[in-house]
């Protein structure tokens, strides 16, 4: 074997073995995680729903848009949000966008009557992460706007107009739901 | 090899004062800017990053002997790379609002240039024991200055602290007002705030090393000056006693 050849062959070897140690440790690492990863995301998501709907323990039904269709923005899936006692509190619209400073994930609460509750905050991996924050979130949409009425506002933050975007294609998957349970 | 005496703590100091990453080699900026809003978040920061560097630096002078010159920035990245992955897979299952609040600058800790920069300077040149003492101190290092850094612009910013909303110590996060929230000035959260809080550090540690230095070389012309001065009058006593002893002669 020419002695060039086995130089590249032990450079490549040590180079593959590194990487294959890296992706066992990867493994490894997600293996203990995921599940804690997987618990983490659903709390989120239910610290989300209690915050807008303002009770403590609800429960969710996940459902599919009637139809299959599809919005911007908007996860195929929305949530059924019912209360202890199984009495319907409205319908939440979970979703997901990303621009040049990362992704945003967000929650849109609408009640039974498909008037807007609220929004929450389920992932933000935005440069200059807190930009999204409350104070921010909280006079988007006014509370007590139908559907039909939600024209939404929000301040110069970073990912302002995404957020805009997202929490229009909410309300228009909402306003869909409307139409179609209404027949 | 033996070791001079006192080097392992020198080794280790030098990272959190003559070497500081962020305030004497200004390496690290990115992330000392974007993530010292907040106390919490910089503590937070500081940790992760000193984990992923004490591993890698360790790693890589583990495998110093085995990794050749032509390969020797993509294994590092590799290997950096790796220990990223695991800290954000970690932070992200028990540290979440960690996680949350430092986004994509976990991720960015691959790029650092002080953890590459440790591993191609002194972990690839060094033993273990000593590559991890240096991370060490350098982690310590960087920890310290963005905490710095965050203090004031929390401080100014929000006029207060917040303790608890990143790292569940408490069941609700507290704030603690210091200053009252009208008196805050709100653009020390903001990146202007970052780089202008870095800017003055900066301008006041190098007012006190300037100073530093001024009195050194005053000491040093005073000595100087005394020196002269001494070896003048050694002089002229050595010319009066030669001409005692001529005129005795």
């Amino acid at each position: 074997m020419p002695s060039n050849m086995k130089k590249y062959l032990i450079t490549s070897v040590t180079l593959g073995l590194i990487t294959a140690g890296g992706a066992l440790l990867i493994a490894g690492t997600n293996m203990l995680t995921r599940g804690t990863i997987e618990e983490n995301k659903i709390k989120t998501i239910n610290k989300g729903l209690s915050t807008i709907y303002g009770v403590d323990t609800l429960k969710t039904d996940p459902a599919t848009l009637p139809e299959g269709k599809k919005f911007d923005y908007v996860i195929n899936d929305y949530y059924v949000v019912k209360d202890e006692a199984d009495a319907p509190l409205g319908y939440a619209f979970k979703t997901e966008g990303s621009n040049s400073y990362g992704k945003i994930s967000l929650i849109v609460g609408f009640n039974a009557d498909y008037i807007y509750k609220g929004v929450a905050v389920v992932l933000n991996e935005q440069s200059f992460a807190s930009t999204l924050n409350k104070k921010y979130l909280n006079p988007l949409v006014k509370e007590g706007k139908t559907v039909d009425e939600v024209d939404v506002s929000c301040g110069a933050t970073y990912g302002a107009k995404l957020v805009r975007s997202m929490v229009n294609s909410a309300t228009n998957a909402a306003k869909y739901l409307k139409g179609a349970n209404n027949g | 090899m033996a070791r001079e005496k006192g080097f392992t703590k020198k080794n280790f100091l030098k990272g959190i004062i003559a070497e500081n990453p962020l305030f004497v080699s200004i390496l690290g900026t990115c992330p000392a800017l974007a993530t010292t809003k907040s106390l919490e978040a910089a503590i937070g920061m500081g940790l992760l990053f000193t984990f992923v560097l004490i591993c890698s630096s360790v790693l890589v002078s583990l495998l110093r002997k085995i990794i050749s010159e032509e390969i020797r920035t993509p294994a590092y990245i590799v290997i950096i790379a790796t220990f990223v992955t695991i800290v954000k897979m970690f932070s992200n299952a028990f540290l979440p609002e960690l996680y949350s609040t430092l986004g994509v600058f976990i991720s960015l800790i691959v790029v650092n240039c002080i953890v590459l920069g440790r591993a191609e300077a002194y972990a690839s040149k060094n033993g273990v024991f000593d590559s991890f003492i240096d991370a060490l101190g350098m982690g310590v290092g960087y920890t310290l200055a963005i905490i710095l850094m965050a203090f004031f612009r929390e401080l100014l910013g929000t006029g207060g602290f917040t303790i608890g909303a990143v790292f569940p110590i408490v069941k609700e996060p507290l704030t603690l007002q210091i200053i009252p929230e009208d008196y805050a000035i709100s653009m020390f959260q903001m990146p202007a705030g970052a780089f202008i809080v870095f800017g003055i550090i900066l301008a006041v540690l190098a007012f006190i090393k300037n100073r530093k230095e001024e009195l050194k070389a005053a000491q040093a012309r005073a000595e100087k000056i005394r020196k002269a001065e001494e070896a003048k009058k050694a002089a002229a006593a050595a010319q009066a006693k030669a001409t005692v002893e001529g005129g005795n002669k």
